[in-house]
Order: C-alpha cells, then sequence, then structure tokens
C-alpha cells in the first residue's frame, strides 16, 4: 500500500494555487513532458475537483475563486524515480483561510488538523500583485513636487524652512485634525507581513509538524520574466521581509524558491462574456503543457511535479 | 522511550500503532520517523510552555484540553492563534522563559516619537532598508502593522503622526528579532513602549523608575528629545530640561544601572534640517549631551548620541535616518533577560546563564 502524505497549498488570496493544480494534472497526463514525479495508479477514487479545475485550465478560462466553506482535496497516487510509491493529497484551501488566519487569528479546527498532518507546505506568492506599503512622506513629496517651480528654487528653499516652521507649530497646535484618516484594516497589511506570520503560526502547537520543508512558489512568473534572475533574487528583491525571515532565525524552515508560470499568460473570465482575448488566443493556438514554466535551480522546465518530489517524504 | 510518552503520539499511517506499542511499523526510530505528528509526554511541558509563549497576547492553546480550539462564547469548531496586539507585561515574561531578549527601553514625554521610533525599527525592513541587519522574525506583527498605519499611504492621513500610547496601557512591549549580517545568530529584542505622561511621573517622583520593568531589566534606555521642540524658541530649553530630568531620575534611582548604557537620541530631524533654527536645535542637542556625560559620564556605562527621523514630515532626509544606527547600538552588548519575575541579573552572571543556555 503507498504511504499518504499531506502537502498543504497555502497562499493568499489569487496566488495561483488552483491554477497550479489544474496545471499540475495537466503534465502527469502529458506524455511529451519527463516529470521526476508520475501516476502511478488510480487509487484515489475522487477526481471530480481535479477534472473541473483542468477543464476550465485547458479552455484558457480562470479558476472560479475557491470559496472559503468548501473543503477541496485533490489526491494523486505518484511514484518517483524509485518507484517508491507515494499518495498526495493537497487540499486546495482558500485563499481566505490563510487571510483569516492573519486577519481574525484564527482558522477552523479542520484546517488546523490538516496543516498539522502535513508533509511539507507550498507558499504561492503572485508576484505580478505584490505591492509595497506606501509611505505617506512619498505622497506628500510628490504633492510637493507638482506645486514647486524649478525657476524659483531659492524661493522655494526659503519658504520650505518657514513650512517646516509652520509644520512645527502646527503639528502640535492641531494634531487632530491632522491625524484624521482610515482606521487600520489588518486585511490591508503586506502580503510578506502575513506570510511571515502564517509561516510563524505554523509553528504553534496547534500546527506543529515534523516536517521542515517550505516551497516557496513565485506564481506569474512569466509577467516578470526576468532573464537573469533567480526566483531566490527576485524574493530577496521583492519580499525582502519574508525572505530575511527564511534566510535566519531559528525557526528551522528548510526552504526552497521555485518560479511558477502554470497559464503562461493571460486566461478568460467567461463570468463577464468579454469573449477570448489575443492573449488567451496564443495560448490556445499552442500544445497546452507549452503554456507552463518552472524554474528550480536555474533550471527550465515544465515539470511542475517538483516541489512536490522535494516536499514528499 | 516511556509508552506514556508514544502514547500522545499519532503516525499519518494508519496501520501504524505506534500509539499503543511505541514501535514505528517501517523501523524508524521516534525521533527519525517522518510520519509521526503530536508530540510525546516528555516534550509537552515545554510543547504546552510553548504554545503558551508563542501566542503571546491571546488565551494560550492547550493541546491537552478538549476545549484548546474553542473561542470565548462557545463556538468549537475554530482554533485561536492570538497574536493580536503588543504584550503585556505577563506574556512578555512568557517569551522572556522561552527567548531570552534584550530589554530596550525607549523613553521620553508625550509626543517625542517613542512609537514612531519602534514602528520605523521594524518597518524599514519591509522595504529592505537596512544594510547591515536582517529581519528575523516577531511576535507582535499585528501589533508592529498597526502603529506603522499611520505613516502609510493608505491611512489617508494629513500627515505620517505616530498613534499616542494610552496611559492606561501601562507598559507593552513589541517582539523583533534580528540578526546582524555579519553574525551568526539573530538576537531578540523587547522594546518597551510606555505613554510619555508615565516618564513624565518619572521625572517627578524618581523613586518610580524603580518599578518600571524596562529600567530594573533593560540593557539600554534610549531617551528621546524631540527635535520640533528644539526647533521651537518657546520650547527648547523646556525640552532640554525635561530630558535632563529623566535622566536624572534614572540616575538616582536605578539599581545596577552601571551596567545600564544609556543614548539619546534627537527625533524629528527632518523638521531640525529644514529649520530656519536647525543648527541651534543641533548646538543645543550636542550641549546637552555634553552635559549628560560630564554629570554621569561614570554612572552609566556608555552614553551615545544619535540623530534620527523615524517618519519624516517634510522631504530632504530619508524615512529611517539614522535608525540602523541605533539597533546597531542595540546590538552591542549580549546582556539578555530571561524572566521579568525573576530579580535583574548582572552582566558576569548573565553571560555564564546563556553559555550554560546553549551548551
Amino acid at each position: 500500500m503507498a504511504r499518504s502524505a499531506s502537502i498543504i497549498v497555502c497562499g493568499l488570496p489569487e496566488s495561483g494555487k488552483t491554477t497550479y493544480l489544474a496545471a499540475l494534472w495537466h503534465i502527469l497526463g502529458a506524455p511529451e513532458v519527463d516529470n521526476v514525479l508520475t501516476l502511478s495508479s488510480r487509487e484515489y477514487d475522487d477526481y471530480a475537483y481535479i477534472h473541473s479545475i483542468h477543464q476550465r485550465w485547458l479552455r484558457g478560462h480562470k479558476q472560479i475563486h475557491t470559496q472559503a466553506l468548501t473543503q477541496k482535496v485533490v489526491g494523486l497516487d505518484l511514484a518517483n524515480e524509485s518507484g517508491n510509491d507515494i499518495q498526495l493529497l493537497v487540499p486546495d484551501h482558500s485563499g481566505e483561510t490563510y487571510q483569516a488566519l492573519w486577519a481574525q487569528r484564527q482558522c477552523e479546527t479542520y484546517i488546523g488538523e490538516a496543516l498539522k498532518n502535513r508533509a511539507g507546505i507550498m507558499v504561492f506568492i503572485n508576484v505580478d500583485t505584490i505591492e509595497q506599503p506606501r509611505p505617506l512622506i512619498n505622497d506628500l513629496a510628490d504633492a510637493d513636487d507638482m506645486a514647486g517651480d524649478e525657476g524659483h528654487a531659492a524661493e522655494k528653499a526659503a519658504d520650505d524652512r518657514a513650512a517646516a516652521d509652520q509644520a512645527v507649530a502646527s503639528s502640535a497646535a492641531a494634531p487632530d485634525s491632522a491625524r484624521q484618516g482610515q482606521p487600520f484594516n489588518p486585511a490591508e497589511a503586506p502580503d510578506q507581513v502575513k506570510l511571515v506570520d502564517i509561516l510563524q503560526s505554523l509553528r504553534q502547537e496547534a500546527f506543529r509538524s515534523n516536517h521542515r520543508r517550505v516551497a516557496i512558489i513565485l506564481s506569474a512568473w512569466d509577467l516578470l520574466a526576468p532573464d537573469e534572475e533567480t526566483p531566490e533574487a527576485v524574493l530577496k528583491r521583492e519580499l525582502p521581509l519574508l525572505h530575511d525571515y527564511l534566510e535566519t532565525g531559528e525557526h528551522e524552515w528548510e526552504t526552497k524558491v521555485y518560479g511558477v508560470s502554470a497559464q503562461g499568460g493571460e486566461y478568460a473570465d467567461p463570468e463577464k462574456d468579454d469573449g477570448i482575448g489575443e492573449d488567451t488566443q496564443r495560448l490556445l493556438e499552442m500544445r497546452p503543457s507549452e503554456r507552463i514554466m518552472i524554474v528550480d535551480d536555474g533550471v527550465e522546465s515544465r515539470d511542475l511535479t517538483l516541489p512536490i518530489a522535494w516536499l514528499s517524504p | 522511550m516511556s509508552k506514556t510518552s508514544a502514547a500522545k503520539r499519532q503516525c499519518s499511517n494508519p496501520d501504524c500503532e505506534v500509539a499503543t506499542t511505541s514501535r514505528c511499523l517501517e523501523g524508524f526510530s521516534l525521533d527519525d520517523c517522518p510520519h509521526l505528528t503530536g508530540v510525546a509526554a516528555a516534550d509537552s511541558d515545554e510543547a504546552e510552555d510553548e504554545s503558551a509563549d508563542s501566542a503571546p497576547a491571546a488565551q494560550p492553546i492547550d493541546s491537552e484540553s478538549d476545549d484548546a480550539s474553542s473561542r470565548d462564547g462557545g463556538e468549537d469548531n475554530l482554533i485561536d492563534i492570538g497574536g493580536e496586539g503588543p504584550l503585556d507585561v505577563e506574556n512578555a515574561s512568557r517569551l522572556l522563559r522561552r527567548t531570552p531578549a534584550s530589554v530596550i527601553a525607549i523613553v521620553g514625554p508625550a509626543e517625542a516619537g517613542k512609537t514612531c521610533l519602534i514602528s520605523c525599527a521594524y518597518d524599514t525592513f519591509q522595504y529592505g532598508g537596512y544594510k547591515s541587519l536582517r529581519f528575523s522574525g516577531s511576535q507582535t506583527l499585528m501589533a508592529f502593522e498597526r502603529i506603522c498605519h499611520s505613516a502609510r499611504a493608505a491611512s489617508q492621513a494629513g500627515v505620517p503622526h505616530e498613534e499616542r500610547t494610552s496611559s492606561l496601557d501601562e507598559i507593552v512591549f513589541y517582539h523583533l528579532s534580528v540578526q546582524d549580517r555579519e553574525a551568526a545568530a539573530p538576537r531578540d529584542f523587547l522594546l518597551a513602549d510606555r505613554s510619555g505622561e508615565l516618564y513624565d511621573a518619572v521625572a517627578n517622583q524618581p523613586s518610580l523608575a524603580k518599578t518600571y520593568v524596562e529600567f530594573e531589566h533593560g540593557v539600554v534606555v534610549n531617551v528621546l528629545v524631540d527635535g520640533r521642540g528644539l526647533c521651537d524658541s518657546g520650547e527648547r530649553h523646556a525640552v532640554s530640561a525635561q530630558a535632563r530630568s529623566i535622566i536624572d531620575a534614572l540616575a538616582a534611582s536605578v539599581a545596577d544601572f552601571n551596567k545600564l548604557r544609556l543614548n539619546l537620541v534627537l527625533t524629528k530631524y527632518d523638521l531640525v534640517a529644514a529649520s530656519e533654527q536647525s543648527e541651534r536645535a543641533m548646538e543645543d542637542f550636542n550641549a546637552l549631551t555634553e552635559e549628560i556625560k560630564a554629570a554621569f559620564g561614570g554612572t552609566f556605562a556608555s552614553i551615545t548620541p544619535f540623530v534620527t527621523a523615524a517618519s519624516p514630515q517634510k522631504k530632504g532626509v530619508e524615512k529611517g535616518y539614522g535608525v540602523e544606527n541605533l539597533i546597531r547600538s542595540w546590538l552591542a552588548g549580549d546582556r539578555r533577560c530571561e524572566d521579568f519575575a525573576a530579580p535583574p541579573v548582572s552582566a558576569s552572571r548573565s553571560m555564564g546563564r546563556l553559555s550554560a543556555r546553549e551548551a
């Protein structure tokens, strides 16, 4: 009987988790792709979900947003190059699950059990949607630049000094009016902060596992298409807080970073009835497996099983 | 391993009966089997402490209890992970028992920029803004994000500002783990944040300093000097006098203060640099520094000035100016607190304990 192991696919909303699973299913059945892991049997007896997301992927349709209250599990009977069988269970949790772990500081018990019984974690990050929080001073500086006049630099410098002194007085005199703004909303915290917090939380007793490996998946890699940069370099540049946390500390996570493009371009949203765009048309005209790319240790391939092989016990 | 210990372990292989037999079906030792989950009873005491410690600002998770997943209010299908806010003294102590940390006191009157400095120390990591420092973790991420909010564009505030620490909060701590790029291991810090009114109270009643845990267990006291005030002709002398009063109180009343390092931190340097009184303000700050060194040079382990702009309101000075140097000063020396409930340990005894722990 094959050993059973559970890989957690984790990430915030719209981070590419479901698209990856759909593309993974495709390459497992694509004879033109050499995979480290191959399908060995159909012992897992429920493919309705994986078939449905695969069909959308083939049609070039965006995946339906995974609903928070549904628990979908992708089951894969795989064998590695040594012929060892493993049944992988991949719960496809919604991104809101992890959003709630951060924002509400809680999660459903069944999610907790899945996290605790994990053999490994894949953390998905959509590199196309990463935004650093913008300091307020940048907006104020931009406003100053727009109001300035290059031909009156000296006069402006004098005005700046006077304005600074006025700011000194006014910030003390009218603090309340200067402080009005929007209240703090945890959901708007930077993604890298949420991801560090999630990884830290996974070390709590309720979620602790003997398995320490974390595969960081930078999805939508094709949109970055950096010719020279490795996924590790992109992680360091775009998500320095997360990069530092993974590199340092006594958390004992063992990590590997992959760049993954599971779509190859823009997919259509059939719910909006906008038709098939040019990019989607381009993708539909190629062999589906050619939409896929993964970068691992500087090597490009289509083998989406590589992170799973690395994570699997 | 005892059966009591093994009884708490479970295996993801349904055929394995390690829970009752203490033997791994596949022949692994119980320490090596990758399919085991849960912890042994021999580990669980430490694990229970850690489960309490790792959610320091909320109800600890007790994996032994049927109510482990319960929230207040009776819902039993949710797991709370805690960590909503900064640490109070009790939860900070829990963290210290698990992870000894250096306590950093950040002291000054209201509006001097204490919370701003704390938020900036953390926030700069998000941009990779430190040349020599790396972020290694924090048990108070949500709390940090909350205090950073008012200096971000998302707040839609008129000017960057700090949220005032309420005096009702007594003292709170922000946990930050930082690694020097040249060092082998990270260092943990607890940054103490107390309302300015309570530090004014110390200036008025020096004996109060003995009751402030950040002085009793701290390794560095950062006394903030408000740059905004030094630029104001009507305020400049009062600002210097306030700083002097607080330092006087510390010198007079805190035990073992000769192992306490003192940093004099000028804040809001952006306003100073842009002010017509810039030169005078810097002269005032330098004069205050010399005065403190002359009066207390033999009292504190060191007295060092720093110039900072944690959250500039005017362009021309970069956000976080001077903060990296300040954090590096916190990294100097290696004394750490292991429990607020324990008496403060002298420098030599503290190093001895850490060596034993690391052995």
